[in-house]
């Protein structure tokens, strides 16, 4: 099992040149009770500051002392190293295909093969990634671990067994919130398919936690248009409920209407939790979303 | 509910045809399995209810869209609940009135019985051959009609004339449900045509009208159905413009030959403006007089009066006619049959002849009878009196046949005698008694008896009551201590002549005594009622009474014939009472007008005693009705001849002779004649309120029609139903709208806006 089995060398090498920058300092390992190893290598000079009592005299910036006869201090933007669970939507109605995504993947397919960037581009880093699958429980838990080999683990997890069971983020994410330990950056890859009023109420206990949310809410895109006519018949790939017989082109608006309803819910509870929302369909290449995505931080982030 | 073109209704299977494409589409769907349920289950839920329910009240639409067109091209009819009766055929009971006022001919149009034939014309066109008719005409309810098919019925209804009386609607309904029970048929249908004058409703016919119901009810169960119909004929009755001479009169009492009589017609005029000008013209035996020119106010009755001599004793006919075209002009002239008489035969029965001028009881009363003939004078009385003693009477009354006997004073009656009076009184002979001293109080107050008939006088003798200046000789002439005599009965129509306006033509007459008279109060009421006082004393004393008995009349009076108690018979008024009540006595009350359509009753006492002594094989009895037919009749035993036949108006003779007679027709024969007329009531031209009709026709549940044309429809509907394809086709045409209302508005709609509301 290799990455390469998700990502294709082209997209992969577009990975690679990726920064997964992060909006707002988190906490490392190496800061805090240790120093960090690789000093003077990650420390980069930000800004110049008035010495105060009390201040380290090592910080003094003793060249510019010399020149104005002032004590500065030196200030550095730390570096510290990111930790990056991932939470992968396993449930059942995210094994919808339609016929127009890439390579006429699932969205569940689609997701491991996002998660599976995600995280060989953060190993790369030597940031540590964790993995933690999900439908309407927690399936499968991959702790954090910095080291390359642990791919190989998190790959695993992600193409382990599932079932099609229903969704429930909301309940999921708060049993997740108890796993994730220190503060973070969540990326979690869902459709989102479930109320929104619950999840709106997890990110928020997430953002309390002092995580950095992305959320990534991949839809197909024959759920986004719905393209149906005549008469179809659903069946939910969730729940073995009722199938719905119904006259698609009458129901194609109301549907269009409910889902942008959805999805505008989805927008302000993600708003009102301060969380970084990124809507893919799964005709996007997923590396240029990711790309997308980060040179869009980058470009907050300056 | 039934089909006319049963077989189209299975065209209403087509409906199966939206049915069959909407199951083929339903069955053809792609299956998807779907993740984002939790999105498309809110818009279904929300969505399929409505959904389905347009759906498929376009799909019952659809199918009902060529159920409709099938019944509509089966010409569905709407019976009700009830089983139609279809072909199976009927009789129709034709009520028609055909009395006189059906005659009216409103401004512009045809008779009001002509009318009403032009309606039956076309009510009986709808009729099949295998129907039957029964004309019930209102002039004849009492016959027995016939029943006819339909070409004898248009026959029968050409010759048919508005000549009868008024007879009532409850009458009429009656002889057509009488009709009825003679029906072929068990499906019986009674039109009504009538103008619905307000004389021929009354209470009555809605009661006769309740019962004809019940009886039709009871029928019904028996399976027969009886239902009923009116053809109203009513004109304008505002407009009506009409003179009538509603009755002709004779005021004389008894008319005798070259004696003035006196006649009386009166004229109306019905309509809202004044008649002026009108021409009036009397005729005796159809001579006609000088016209005269009478003028009669809008709504209101003026009276003609004709004195005329007749010189020829005999039955004349006397009319007048009015020379006026309006609405109705078979009432403008009506006649009335006198019998002239050559003079009246009084037989005076003198019960204490006096030898004496004036001395014997009845002298006076000789006098006061025939004063023309006591006097020398040329000019005929009209009385003829003859005096005789009571022994001679019982052979002067056969020999003479006087109308009228007078007893004056006669002591008492031996039992021939008795008998004698019992059956001139009974026979219609007049009785009338005088007191005197010498009565037999007993005599009097008998019930006489006589061949199972007897006669009993209206009040019982009592003593005489006297002045008592009489018994002690001081006079007569004593006013004071006389009895007065009150003023004559004002009812008593013969002394009319004598009132003296208010004063009393008495006042000056004294009487000395008088024989009380009272009255049998153990007698019913009926008997009480029928006495009348003519004459009594200022103090209530009866003096004068008048009772009928058999077919005669009694007056009875209390005191003398002569001068003995009172001096009323010196005095002028004594004539005039005498003869004008004697007049009156002798008249004959024979009806010798009749109504139309009523039966003809002749014996041979109508007759004068003639010679036809033949047996009763041999007489032979014609009339002659007033068209100059002459008809043959048979009396129907009891030498009593009934001719019903008289149905038209006019004067109808009837002659009597020998079968061994036939050689000498020309001679003349003993005829009588009888005048038949329709009622005034006739004239009377005023229409029951529509209340009254409504009532009539509520409790038979009969259905009111202008025309002809309304009642065929309305018997189509009950024999065949109410055909409904035009409200089907409506209904039609609303779902062919709503099926493309639905699917433009509704459905289309939703696709449109994606179904969310």
């Amino acid at each position: 099992m290799r990455i390469l089995d998700f990502v294709k060398p082209k997209e992969l090498a577009r990975v690679a040149r990726l920064q997964m920058l992060a909006r707002e300092v988190v906490e490392g390992y190496c800061t805090g009770r240790h120093r960090s190893p690789h000093k003077g290598f990650s420390v980069e000079f930000k800004e110049h500051r008035q010495y105060v009592q009390g201040d380290e005299l090592k910080n003094i910036d003793w060249k510019v002392f010399a020149k104005s006869d002032r004590l500065f201090i030196r200030q550095y933007e730390e570096e510290t190293n990111l930790r990056c669970s991932i939470l992968v939507d396993q449930s059942g109605s995210m094994e919808y295909g339609g016929t127009r995504s890439v390579e006429g993947l699932t969205k569940r397919e689609y997701a491991v093969r996002l998660s599976a960037a995600i995280a060989y581009f953060l190993l790369g880093q030597q940031d540590p990634v964790g993995l933690i699958t999900f439908d309407n429980e927690i399936r499968n838990q991959v702790p954090l671990r910095s080291r390359p080999s642990h791919l190989r683990a998190i790959l695993t997890a992600l193409l382990s067994n599932h079932d099609r069971r229903e969704t429930d983020l909301g309940n999921v994410f708060r049993k997740v919130i108890t796993k994730l330990g220190k503060r973070g950056l969540v990326v979690i890859l869902s459709d989102s398919m479930g109320d929104i009023e619950s999840l709106s109420r997890s990110l928020a206990q997430m953002r309390a936690a002092r995580h950095e949310v992305i959320f990534f809410q991949i839809l197909d895109p024959d759920e986004v248009d719905f393209p149906f006519t005549g008469r179809v018949q659903f069946k939910d790939l969730e729940l073995a409920a009722p199938e719905q017989m119904v006259d698609a082109r009458v129901l194609g608006d109301a549907y269009r209407q409910r889902l942008l309803q959805h999805n505008d819910d989805l927008k302000e509870a993600c708003r009102r939790s301060r969380v970084d929302l990124v809507q893919v369909t799964t005709d996007q290449p997923f590396v240029d979303v990711l790309h997308e995505y980060v040179a869009a931080r980058r470009r907050l982030t300056r | 509910m039934n089909l006319l073109n049963g077989v189209l209704a299975f065209g209403a299977l087509a409906f199966s045809i939206p049915l069959v494409i909407h199951l083929f589409f339903r069955s053809r769907f792609q299956t998807i399995d779907w993740g984002a349920m939790h999105l498309l289950q809110a818009v279904v839920q929300v969505n399929r209810r409505r959904m389905q329910l347009a759906n498929l009240l376009l799909l019952l639409l659809r199918c009902l869209i060529p159920v409709i067109l099938a019944f509509c091209l089966a010409r569905p009819v709407w019976t009700g609940l009830k089983a139609v009766a279809g072909d199976t055929p009927k009789t129709l009971i034709i009520a028609i009135d055909d009395s006189r006022s059906m005659s009216l001919t409103p401004q512009g149009q045809p008779s009001l019985l002509e009318q009403a034939k032009e309606q039956l014309r076309s009510v009986l066109g709808e009729l099949s051959r295998r129907d039957e008719v029964i004309l019930v005409r209102s002039s004849r309810v009492a016959s027995v009609p016939s029943k006819m098919g339909v070409s004898e019925a248009l026959t029968k209804l050409r010759k048919l004339s508005p000549e009868g009386g008024p007879t009532t609607i409850g009458q009429l309904l009656e002889a057509a449900v009488v009709a009825a029970q003679d029906a072929t048929h068990r499906r019986r249908q009674i039109v009504l045509l009538s103008d619905f004058q307000e004389c021929i409703i009354d209470a009555t016919s809605l009661e006769t009208a309740q019962r004809v119901a019940d009886e039709t009810k009871v029928l019904a169960g028996q399976g027969v159905e009886t239902y009923f119909d009116f053809i109203d004929l009513q004109p304008d009755w505002d407009a009506i413009n009409n003179v009538s001479v509603d009755s002709v009169s004779v005021q004389s009492p008894v008319v005798v030959r070259q004696r003035a009589g006196v006649y009386e017609a009166t004229i109306r005029n019905s309509g809202e403006a004044a008649a002026n000008d009108v021409r009036l013209v009397w005729s005796i035996d159809g001579q006609s007089l000088d016209p005269r020119t009478i003028s009669v106010d809008a709504k209101s009755v003026v009276t003609n009066r004709l004195t005329q001599t007749i010189d020829d004793p005999g039955q004349h006919l006397v009319t007048a006619m009015i020379d006026r075209s309006d609405m109705l002009i078979e009432d403008n002239h009506r006649g009335v049959v006198v019998d002239v008489m050559s003079a009246v035969n009084v037989l005076l029965v003198d019960g204490k002849p006096s030898s004496r001028p004036l001395g014997g009881q009845a002298d006076f009363l000789a006098i006061a009878l025939s004063p023309f003939a006591f006097g020398g004078d040329d000019r005929p009385d009209p009385v003829k009196s003859s005096v005789v003693t009571v022994d001679q009477m019982p052979a002067s009354i056969s020999e003479d046949a006087p109308r009228v006997v007078i007893l004056a004073d006669v002591p008492a009656l031996q039992p021939e005698q008795r008998s004698t009076l019992v059956d001139f009184v009974n026979q219609g002979g007049a009785l009338v008694v005088f007191d005197g001293p010498d009565v037999d109080i007993e005599t009097y107050n008998a019930t006489w008896q006589a061949d199972g008939q007897s006669l009993s006088f209206p009040a019982v003798l009592g003593t005489v009551n006297q002045t008592a200046q009489e018994d002690s000789d001081q006079g007569l002439d004593s006013a004071k201590l006389s009895f007065s005599i009150d003023r004559p009965n004002p009812q008593y129509d013969p002394w009319k002549v004598i009132a003296n306006g208010n004063g009393n033509p008495f006042s000056d007459v004294t009487l000395n005594a008088y024989r009380r008279l009272s009255f049998d109060k153990t007698l019913s009421p009926e008997a009480q009622s029928a006495k009348r006082v003519l004459m009594q004393t200022t103090a209530g004393d009866l003096l004068a009474v008048a009772a009928p008995v058999g077919e005669g009349t009694i007056v009875q009076f209390a005191f003398t014939a002569n001068d003995a108690w009172s001096n009323l018979p010196l005095r002028p008024v004594f004539l005039p009472m005498v003869s004008q009540m004697v007049l009156d006595l002798a008249g004959k009350r024979e009806q010798w007008d009749i109504p139309v359509g009523q039966p003809l009753v002749l014996d041979s006492s109508d007759f004068e005693a003639t010679d036809l002594e033949a047996s009763d094989n041999s007489i032979r009895w014609s009339v002659t009705l007033p068209d100059g037919e002459v008809a043959q009749a048979m009396p129907s035993g009891d030498e009593v001849l009934r001719f019903t036949d008289t149905y038209q108006e006019g004067l109808y003779t009837i002659a009597r002779r020998s079968a061994m007679d036939n050689q000498t027709a020309a001679k003349s024969v003993p005829s009588v004649v009888r005048l038949v007329s329709v009622d005034a009531n006739e004239s009377s031209l005023r229409g029951a309120g529509q209340q009254q009709i409504d009532r009539l026709r509520e409790s038979l549940q009969a259905s009111l029609f202008d025309d002809a044309s309304g009642l065929n429809a309305a018997d189509r509907t009950r024999q065949f139903g109410r055909e409904i394809w035009r409200w089907l086709w409506c209904v039609l045409l609303v779902a062919l709208v709503a099926e493309l209302w639905l699917q433009q508005n509704v459905l289309a709609k939703r696709r449109v806006q994606g179904g969310i509301r």
